[in-house]
């Protein structure tokens, strides 16, 4: 039963291991209230298309190949401040890296606190994961 | 002379030692001539003569225990010095027997300068030869056992006698000095190789430790985190039963990335690669069980052992407070860099050191990883209860 007349929101998924990018397809397509703009496996593909496309929600992992993921947050921010940028990684909240908190994310979430409720709570509500 | 293209193996510390022999050769040749001009200008006696066969004998032995070292045997060619040195020293006893001091040291030097290549049983065996024949050259030299040339007594008047032996002790004084400082070189030197090959293993075993933390991170973990997420999706799609099994799973997959990270975590921490000493400490501070400050006054990075020896250091020690220092005890943690030396500190207030208290196991392994960057690690009691754990490494920052 999804929502009524809300359009779904667009979700951009930037993580540089192909195998967790499915996984997150799959997630989102199972969510209602959100929908699949576009996979990224690095910075480069990434702004390319947040450039095109103006995701509402961009999932972005903090360990990506070539440039981190706190500097690609920076730049969508600086470009489109509206799109809501999540941070994930499978690193324990202690060990994340200290440009974490400014670098403009709205939230971080733990890769293992991804599910159907958690992604809905972020396409509605903002961040339900900790917040750095 | 052999060139050095005649060297075949080259033998640790066989440079060093081939210069005191070739020292010894041109000496042994000197004193061949001396005695020969000796024999010409100013006493002719056949006993004189003779003396010049031994001294020239020695010469050509050490020439032989020279050639022997280029060719690699360093332990034959000090054996050939050795006896030819004895054989020398007595032979002139025999002769000349008043320079009897002189030649007690010469027969001496063999034991002094095998110490750095032989091993403690040739050294005892060493030890008790040349005991034999320094005992053998005193008496000899003393009672004038076989007299020699000094019974053609006319031209050895006594400034002459004391000429002889002093000239003859200074050159000896003159060897040990060379032999000693060839010594001290060569210790020096091992001291070195042994420095490098430790902070070499110390290194080697570092880069492993990262290279497995990434490995786990971005293979073992990455597919169980996936895992997770997708039996995650499972479960909201199931009910009842089914939904319980999956849940089940899912609990058990969280438990085993918990403890793939807290493994990797402990193998080698992520911000310590990624951010540096102090972050890394902070984050250890934040699981120990006593609180613990960290302070910095530095933002600079050094070099990647540097920083790993000093960061598990950290953590040993205040592992170690939070074991010891009791309850309700504080810590704190600072990190400085000054003069380019890097110095960490971990300070309780805690109960203190009982003495000899200082779990040896854990400060062994601080020892051994400071110790391989070139640091030192101090361990002390505060006047005020507590304990400070002071490490130090002198390193450029990166």
């Amino acid at each position: 039963m999804s929502e009524s007349t809300v359009p779904d929101v667009r979700v951009l998924v930037v993580d540089d291991q192909a195998s967790f990018r499915a996984v997150v397809a799959d997630l989102v397509e199972l969510t209602d209230g959100v929908v699949l703009a576009g996979l990224a496996g690095d910075v480069v593909d990434a702004m390319d298309q947040v450039r095109a496309l103006r995701p509402e929600l961009v999932l972005v992992d903090i360990n990506l190949g070539m440039g981190s993921g706190i500097d690609l947050t920076r730049e969508i921010v600086e470009l489109d401040p509206t799109l809501v940028v999540i941070l994930m990684s499978t690193y324990a909240i202690d060990d994340l890296p200290e440009g974490v908190a400014d670098c403009g994310a709205r939230g971080y979430l733990h890769k293992t606190a991804l599910n159907p409720a958690s992604l809905a709570g972020l396409a509605v509500r903002g961040p339900v994961g900790g917040s750095p | 002379m052999t060139s050095p293209s005649t060297r075949s193996r080259p033998v640790a510390g066989a440079a060093r030692l081939r210069w005191v022999l070739v020292a010894n050769q041109i000496a042994a040749t000197a004193g061949a001539l001396l005695v020969v001009l000796l024999f010409v200008a100013v006493v002719r006696s056949g006993w004189l003569l003779s003396l010049a066969v031994p001294i020239g004998g020695l010469a050509g032995g050490l020439g032989v225990a020279v050639r022997r070292l280029d060719r690699g045997d360093l332990l034959a060619s000090l054996r050939i010095y050795t006896v030819c040195t004895w054989i020398v020293g007595v032979c002139v006893t025999l002769v000349v027997p008043f320079i009897w001091p002189t030649l007690m040291l010469t027969v001496f030097m063999p034991l002094v300068l095998a110490v750095p290549y032989v091993r403690r049983r040739e050294l005892v065996a060493l030890i008790g030869t040349s005991v034999v024949i320094v005992v053998a050259v005193a008496i000899t030299g003393v009672t004038e056992f076989a007299t020699g040339v000094t019974d053609q007594v006319d031209p050895w008047s006594p400034w002459l006698r004391h000429l002889v032996v002093v000239a003859s002790l200074s050159a000896m004084f003159v060897m040990v000095v060379v032999v000693i400082w060839q010594q001290h070189a060569e210790a020096e030197v091992r001291a070195d190789l042994v420095r490098h090959s430790r902070a070499r293993l110390s290194s080697v075993a570092d880069e492993e430790r990262r290279r497995i933390e990434r490995d786990l991170h971005d293979g073992a973990q990455q597919r169980l985190v996936g895992l997770a997420v997708r039996l995650g999706m499972l479960s909201v799609q199931l009910d009842g039963r089914q939904a319980e099994a999956v849940g089940a799973m899912s609990d058990e997959l969280t438990n085993a990335i918990q403890e793939l990270r807290e493994l990797a975590h402990g193998i080698y921490p992520p911000l310590l690669a990624n951010e540096g000493l102090a972050s890394a400490l902070r984050a250890a501070a934040r699981r120990s069980s006593l609180p613990t400050e960290v302070a910095s006054t530095t933002t600079r990075r050094f070099p990647a052992d540097v920083e790993t020896a000093l960061y598990f250091c950290g953590v040993e020690a205040m592992q170690n407070a939070a074991k010891h220092a009791g309850p309700g005890a504080r810590v704190a943690v600072s990190v400085g860099y000054r003069d380019g030396l890097v110095e960490l500190r971990v300070v309780d207030d805690g109960r203190g050191l009982a003495p000899g208290a200082v779990p040896h196991g854990g400060l062994l392994n601080m020892q051994d990883r400071i110790g391989a960057v070139g640091g030192s690690v101090d361990i002390s009691a505060n006047p005020e209860g507590g304990v400070s754990v002071v490490a130090a490494v002198a390193t450029m920052a990166t």
